[in-house]
């Protein structure tokens, strides 16, 4: 049993600690308080909007209660099918784009070369750049008469007359793609780069000293080192990627005809175009359930990896 | 040559080949902003203007609204951020420092609230700004612009925090500090570097938004940069050489701070990632 003395000594320890505690949650409050007003508040405002017919243009008709019609009206339009699948088709490119081009890069970059600040530093223009000039300057590059794109494939003979690359249908959503995985690959190569850096040389030399080719020494040793980082920035790029509204909005606004919707120029055309603020909501709240979606995937993947 | 050095040659051609296609549209967007109007419609295209021609520069400068788009970006971004970096500073160590309940569960919401497309939260801001009066005011952007600047800014707080030893802090408290001042004192000096890194970081995600400035300025006088340089597309023409030297001015800020901030931005992003 503890003595008296001890008891009081520990009552004080206690105490003292739950003071300190106090202060860090004082501390934590303000900030919470504006993220639960600014995030949590307005996603549960949207839920409860996903419920209810909200015509802008037609205040008269009040906010009813309508159950499930926006969902509905959604799932049966088969715009929003063209926009997830497109959504699809953006994702999965522009991030297998990304992650294949920064993994590259960085491999480049982890070499014994001379000058690697200089090139880190250029690489990293487009993603420094903001993203609104970014679009604008592939738009003007992608110009059909005036281009410089058409210019320089016309010359080099890919192609054998302009194509109107962001006013055609078959070329458009490639057109986007491409900008926005030149924007994004650096990002890609910063990450995979500073893993690359942290794997021990010795790894290298037992695998040479194994016989290993280069080819093998990358496989066995450079991919399962980078692994969590790779599977991390893969996850991140995956994310903003399916959230990017402002590449395609800029450059296409989601035509010619629907080729390059996506469920985020899909919701916001419901939003502000078509003024109908609960399909908006119920747009919205389908495109977070997808995005947990991949989120889950991910940590249950990362899970079993670290296992 | 041995295989070691070709391989390091063909290091060289390959990044050579990736700075390039990396530079070639801000080469080009500084190349069309000093071309004329002629110029610029010049079929094929030229990649050197024959010689620089200013004049965009001053007319972007000297038309009244691009200078009134400029300072409301710098306003919007400046209030935004100091008052983000503020609170995000003392969340940042009552996370790093303190052990309380939920604060696990509280710093995964921060990191969660990074990864919302900001289209899910326009139509139930619209609604909620509808309501409190603020549509087409720079408080719109204010609020709006929070959701996505503060939770960035905890989590790279909480990051650097973590990452200062915490004895300096223990050693300044025996010395008779409190709690609150031993971090005031100590903590939040030594991690300067950080807190500026942040503080820029933050700056540039307000200086670049587009969607939010878009939708709830109605009024030209309000605009930001973005929407502005967005306004200079006309429906049927454009110049682009004016729109091009207005690319230029406001991608100079943001690289400018890049330049001097690179190596603790880079740091800063790959701290959380390359642990996993």
């Amino acid at each position: 049993m503890a003595s008296k003395a001890e008891k009081t000594w520990q009552d004080k320890l206690a105490r003292w600690r739950r003071r300190e505690n106090i202060l860090g949650v004082l501390l934590v409050c303000p900030a919470l308080l504006i993220l639960f007003s600014v995030i949590i508040y307005p996603l549960l405002l949207n839920l409860k909007m996903s419920f209810q017919k909200i015509l802008m243009m037609k205040p008269y008709l009040g906010t009813p209660f309508t159950g499930f019609n926006n969902y509905v009206n959604t799932l049966q339009d088969p715009i929003f099918w063209r926009a997830a699948g497109n959504t699809a088709v953006w994702t999965l490119s522009s991030v297998g784009l990304q992650i294949g081009l920064g993994l590259v890069a960085a491999l480049l970059l982890n070499m014994p070369i001379k000058g690697r600040g200089f090139f880190r530093g250029f690489m990293l223009i487009p993603w420094v750049t903001p993203g609104v000039v970014a679009a604008l300057t592939w738009r003007w590059m992608y110009d059909a008469q005036f281009g410089i794109i058409n210019h320089i494939l016309l010359k080099i003979g890919l192609i054998s007359e302009p194509i109107v690359w962001l006013g055609t249908y078959n070329t458009a959503l490639f057109a986007v793609i491409a900008e926005h995985a030149w924007k994004n690959f650096p990002f890609a190569a910063v990450m995979i780069l500073a893993a690359l850096q942290t794997i021990p040389g010795e790894l290298y030399e037992a695998a040479d000293v194994d016989g290993a080719s280069g080819w093998q020494s990358f496989m066995h040793v450079t991919i399962p080192e980078i692994l969590p980082t790779l599977m991390l920035t893969t996850l991140l790029t995956t994310i903003w990627t399916f959230n990017n509204f402002d590449t395609i909005w800029l450059m296409t606004e989601g035509g010619p005809s629907h080729a390059t919707e996506v469920l985020t120029t899909y919701v916001y055309k419901a939003a502000f175009q078509a003024f109908n603020l609960g399909k908006a909501a119920g747009i919205s709240v389908i495109m977070f359930l997808m995005l947990f979606g991949v989120v889950i995937i991910y940590t249950r993947s990362a899970g079993r990896e670290r296992a | 040559m041995n295989s070691k050095s070709q391989k390091v040659f063909a290091a060289y051609i390959l990044l050579t080949i990736f700075i390039l296609v990396a530079g070639f549209p801000f080469f080009w967007m500084i190349s069309t902003s000093l071309k004329t109007n002629a110029e610029v419609i010049t079929v094929p295209p030229r990649f050197f203007p024959p010689a620089f021609y200013w004049e965009s520069y001053l007319k972007v400068w000297t038309d009244a609204s691009f200078l009134l788009y400029f300072l409301n970006s710098l306003k919007v971004a400046v209030l935004n951020t100091i008052f983000a970096v503020t609170l995000a500073i003392m969340a940042g160590l009552g996370f790093a420092r303190f052990k309380f309940k939920g604060s696990k569960q509280l710093q995964m919401i921060v990191l969660f609230a990074q990864l919302f497309p900001l289209v899910l939260l326009v139509t139930p801001y619209y609604s909620i700004m509808k309501i409190l009066g603020i549509l087409n005011s720079h408080k719109s952007l204010f609020l709006a612009y929070t959701s996505f600047v503060l939770p960035f800014s905890i989590w790279m707080l909480t990051n650097y925090f973590r990452a200062i030893p915490s004895e300096m802090e223990e050693a300044a408290m025996i010395d008779g500090c409190s709690r609150l001042m031993a971090l005031i004192k100590v903590t939040i000096p030594l991690s300067a570097p950080g807190i500026v890194a942040t503080t820029i970081n933050a700056f540039i995600l307000a200086w670049n938004e587009f969607l939010f400035a878009q939708t709830f300025i109605n009024s030209p006088e309000l605009r930001t940069l973005p929407i502005g340089l967005r306004s200079f597309m006309g429906q049927y023409d454009t110049e682009w050489n004016l729109l091009m030297a207005g690319a230029v001015i406001s991608t100079v800020p943001v690289i400018i701070l890049f330049i001097i901030l690179q190596k603790h931005l880079i740091s800063g992003l790959t701290a959380g990632g390359v642990k996993g």
